[in-house]
């Protein structure tokens, strides 16, 4: 088989010295990075980006890559053992992996994140491999409608998120699209709720964002009460692996976390953070046992932290087959090629098969290493959860504050931080909910740019999301579900009047 | 309804009031062109009609629910450490370009461990300094991430 | 109060005095003659990995060469590249923060009123070191083959041109130069701001826009070269090697974009600095290596100095002035 042969050649790359070496340091670097709260793989790689500029096309590309997908197995970490996401797509894995972690649980939160991790990473290595030219040119087909079609469709998912009231988990999703608004408009250029801040114009940073609601508003919960009576985790740990239960209730979690991610990571724009609330809303919606969602149920970290590793290998199909970067990071790798004289595009995969073929075959290697990295580490992690509280948590601010910082080098990303763990505080003491928030913050923006730029394109009719097959597509099952979600609601009302007449 | 679930209602209905207000004033558009206050607009009508059904849903409930308000939020709590702590992260953001990093931060480290839990001095100490200099190593010499010089030029 | 909360006290205050005495005395450091003697922050207005970002760190990696000391570049991508501006505005002038200028920060911006800074007074222009192609593509299956075959088919269809430059039009470079072409040949396209040229890219091909207007990388010429693309026409004289027969606004309408890619610091640089950076930059832009990438990504050198730069702002700056002012009139016109 075709496919077989090219792997071949991949792999016989591969097995230099020279590039397992780039390929172990840059998924190394990676998990550090995704570990550290705050600077993301954009950071690292921009700072190793010169020293690729010695090496051959595929060493850079495998270590730059490496980082990358090494970052989303680092982030979990903080996420399951101090709430405090690594970056974007761990937000979610806060939700039930620190849940996990206080009740003991940080080992397996932390294997089965990282066995999940694995299947997802190669999964979408394998579909990189086999579909990546006809998937690419179907998300060229994602224009402006089609993603509002998409934006209203994840946010019908807030409705799963919320385990609390659902009014007061819209409230805070509105929210969250109002502040993930706040900035510079991509249409007039005027400012919007900046309040005379020049920092403000490009919006509030999604890092110190997330950073603060979740990660500092935990500090304060816990230093607020008295420690020396409670231990904030339970120490008597009950197991460092995830159990044969576990691995039944994960194992489909994972694979359509590594399907949706994959899916999604190829779109621009989309990538590992919708794919991870997307995977996350989907669970809760098909469990057996929705209301352990939020409290430590192992499928809430399995298939989001599946669906924002294959989403980094979905990542790559339109860069590799299209040579257009769905994300930053993506982009740097495209300058990074472009600096070694390599196009991406529609001929590499023939002209340049080595490139190509090489890069799947690192990320299954990488993928490996990063496997057999993190298993031993989950031992020396879950020993960070014994330190006494209150020598850990100066080290949690720390860490946070010079990680808000690095993000832009600016201490105006420290104050948002603050600024959201204040309030993240507060609403965990009046009963609000963050994931929402967070979700619309993200999709609140992309879909008021969707909508302007296609009533842009369509000079004004709303009937462009509905004669374009994908966007009408879109938007019917968002109709069905939002309809599936009330029905319920009302036939329950119903029942419930004539109960309490009785 | 306990005072705290409405107190939390309400202030998200001033906030909403507020962003509507504002984004009024941005200019909301046409339906088929929106402009900059558009979706502000939009979002803060939705928050105020979601405020308002949160409380009013909340009054209508049984009094049932009031047996559950001995739960406390606020007696009981050590907030005034949250307060210190968040004064003192705010002092560090000021600090930082006034002293510098290595300065800045070890004073952080030292306010942090001694402000809300009693901890020796040499213990608070020794671990400030291990701290600073391990960060630094990893953030300024590693990462190249370029902090504001201060004092001592570093 | 407690004993532990007094001590805390005590140390706050003492360094806090301490820090008010240094502020008193005046730390900043004399003239530097070893100029430089540590790492120089350079600040770049565009994100990681595109082709500008690319330019300025070449150029960063080949004046380490020639001035001795490494460059720390870091992104601060927004507001139009504004955001660099102010940063590099407000710092020490002790010639170790220096940032990008493309036409959008420091001239567009400031005279559509849409940046702090009003004009250039606060900056030191160090000097110019390439220009960017900006060719105006179709799809090549779309049914224009020149410039003005698309201009006719515009008058009968206004507003049915939907082209994307990236940014907004009222404040990049790009957007005022299609804008006077607009006027000139008296038709109205619809502008879809999107956020980077692969954005534009992706757009063009997925057939969402008809008319891309932007910057190019090597990946998006490739599509030019294998046919998919057609370059109709070049904003600016500077064209993509082996399509100069496809005309430049200047040769259709008498002008062009205004177009500069260089390096910024804040005013007031002391001498030293100053001779040190006009010998280095004079130096890096014939470096044979930096003339190499420049070409390979589509920017290629083009070199003023200090001087000749200022000479040139000074001449823009009223012209441009005019042409934004013209264009707001006729966009406030338009509203009513």
């Amino acid at each position: 088989m075709e496919v077989l042969d090219n792997l071949y050649l991949g792999f016989s790359h591969i097995f230099i010295l020279e590039n397992l070496i780039y390929c172990f340091l840059g998924v190394f670097i990676g998990t550090l990075i995704g570990v550290l709260p705050g600077i993301g793989p954009v950071g690292a790689m921009s700072i190793l980006l010169p020293a690729t500029f010695k090496t051959s096309p595929i060493g850079s590309i495998i270590m730059l890559g490496g980082i990358y997908y090494g970052a989303m197995y680092g982030g979990s970490t903080t996420s399951i053992l101090v709430n405090i996401p690594g970056e974007a797509a761990s937000v979610v894995t806060c939700l039930d992996g620190y849940q996990m972690a206080r009740h003991g649980r940080a080992g397996p939160a932390l294997g089965i994140a990282a066995f999940g991790s694995f299947i997802a990473g190669t999964l979408s290595i394998v579909g990189l491999m086999l579909i990546a030219p006809p998937l690419a040119s179907i998300a060229l087909r994602f224009g402006p409608p089609e993603y509002f079609s998409l934006m209203c469709l994840g946010l019908t998912i807030l409705i799963y998120l919320a385990s609390g009231s659902i009014i007061r988990a819209l409230m805070m999703a509105v929210f969250g699209v109002i502040i993930g608004c706040v900035g510079q408009d991509a249409e007039t250029g005027s400012p919007r709720f900046v309040f005379g801040i020049y920092d403000l114009m490009d919006g509030i940073g999604l890092a110190p964002f997330v950073m603060g609601l979740f990660g500092i508003s935990e500090v304060f919960l816990n230093i607020e009460q008295v420690l020396k009576e409670r231990n904030i985790f339970e120490t008597k740990l009950k197991r460092l692996f995830p159990n044969l239960q576990d691995w039944k209730d994960s194992a489909m979690p994972i694979m359509r976390g590594s399907i949706l991610g994959f899916l999604l990571g190829i779109l621009p724009g989309g990538g590992a953070v919708i794919s991870s609330f997307a995977s996350y809303g989907i669970e809760k919606k098909i469990s057996k046992h929705p209301e352990k969602f939020g409290k430590g149920a192992i499928e809430g970290v399995a298939g989001p932290e599946s669906a924002n590793n294959s989403a980094t290998g979905g990542a790559f199909i339109p860069l590799l087959t299209l040579g257009i970067p769905p994300n930053v990071v993506m982009a740097l790798l495209l300058g990074a090629l472009m600096m070694h004289g390599v196009t991406p595009g529609p001929r590499l995969i023939q002209e340049n098969p080595v490139i190509f073929w090489g890069v799947v075959a690192s990320m299954y290697v990488g993928n490996g290493m990063l496997l057999l990295l993190n298993l031993p580490l989950i031992g020396l992690w879950v020993q960070v959860l014994k330190v006494p509280y209150k020598i850990l948590f100066p080290l949690i601010i720390l860490f946070c504050v010079i990680g808000a910082y690095s993000i832009n080098n600016s201490t105006f990303d420290i104050a948002i931080m603050l600024i959201f763990g204040v309030l993240g505080y507060l609403m965990r003491k009046y009963n609000f909910e963050g994931a929402p928030m967070v979700l619309a913050f993200v999709l609140g923006p992309m879909l008021e740019n969707a909508l302007r730029l296609s009533l842009l394109m369509s000079d004004g009719s709303f009937l462009i999301f509905f004669n374009r097959p994908i966007a009408a597509g879109g938007m019917i099952v968002t109709i069905l579900m939002l309809i599936s979600c009330i029905v319920p609601v009302i036939r329950k009302k119903r029942e419930a009047i004539p109960l309490e007449e009785a | 309804m306990t005072r705290h679930q409405r107190l939390g209602s309400i202030f998200w209905l001033v906030v909403g009031i507020y962003v509507a207000i504002a984004s009024y004033q941005l200019g909301l558009g046409r339906l088929h062109k929106p402009g900059p206050g558009f979706i502000f607009f939009l979002s803060s009508l939705i928050l105020i009609i979601l405020g308002i059904i949160d409380l009013v849903g909340n009054l209508k409930r049984p009094k049932i629910e009031k047996e559950k308000k001995a739960e406390p939020i606020w007696r009981g709590f050590r907030w005034h450490k949250v307060l210190l702590v968040l004064g003192g992260i705010v002092a560090y953001i000021y600090f930082l370009n006034l002293l510098g990093f290595l300065l800045s931060t070890f004073l952080l480290m030292v306010f942090l461990y001694k402000a809300v839990e009693p901890t020796r001095w040499w213990v608070a100490i020794l671990s400030s300094l291990i701290t600073t200099v391990v960060s630094y190593g990893i953030f300024r010499v590693w990462l190249q991430v370029p902090f504001p010089p201060g004092i001592l030029e570093f | 109060m407690k004993r532990g909360a007094k001590e805390i006290l005590v140390i706050v205050g003492l360094v806090v005095t301490f820090a008010l005495l240094f502020q008193s005395v005046d730390l900043a450091k004399a003239k530097d003659p070893d100029y430089p003697t540590r790492p120089i922050n350079f600040y770049i207005s565009y994100g990681a990995g595109g082709t500008t970002d690319l330019m300025f760190r070449a150029f960063c990696d080949t004046a380490k060469k020639y001035l001795g000391q490494p460059f720390v570049p870091i992104n601060k991508v927004g507001a139009a590249g504004t955001l660099v501006g102010v940063t590099v505005m407000n710092s020490k002038p002790d010639g170790y923060t220096f940032g990008s200028f493309a036409a959008t920060n420091v001239i567009i911006a400031p005279l559509s009123g849409e940046s702090p800074y009003k004009d250039i007074s606060n900056f030191t222009l160090i000097g110019n070191f390439a220009n960017y192609v900006y060719p105006l593509m179709v799809k090549a299956d779309a049914p224009w083959r020149t410039w003005k075959e698309l201009i006719e088919w515009a008058r009968k269809n206004p507003r049915g041109i939907k082209v994307s430059i990236t940014g907004a039009k009222s404040n990049t470079s790009m957007g005022v130069c299609v804008s006077q072409a607009e006027m000139k040949e008296n038709v109205e396209f619809t502008y879809i701001p999107l956020k980077s040229s692969s954005e534009t890219l992706s757009a063009i091909l997925g057939g969402h826009i008809t008319l891309y207007g932007s910057t190019v990388d090597p990946s998006t010429l490739e599509y030019v070269k294998e046919g998919k693309l057609r370059i109709l026409a070049f904003m600016d004289t500077c064209k993509v090697p082996g399509y100069e027969s496809i005309p430049s606004f200047q040769e259709l309408y008498g002008f062009s974009i205004i177009n500069v890619m260089g390096v910024l610091g804040p005013k007031g640089l002391p001498d030293n600095v100053l001779k040190k950076w006009d010998d280095t930059f004079a130096k890096v832009v014939k470096d044979p290596d930096f003339v190499n990438t420049a070409n390979r990504m589509y920017t290629p050198v083009v070199y003023m100095n200090r001087t000749e730069l200022n000479k040139y702002m000074a001449e823009i700056y009223p012209k441009a002035g005019e042409i934004i002012k013209m264009l707001q009139a006729e966009e406030a016109k338009q509203k009513k």
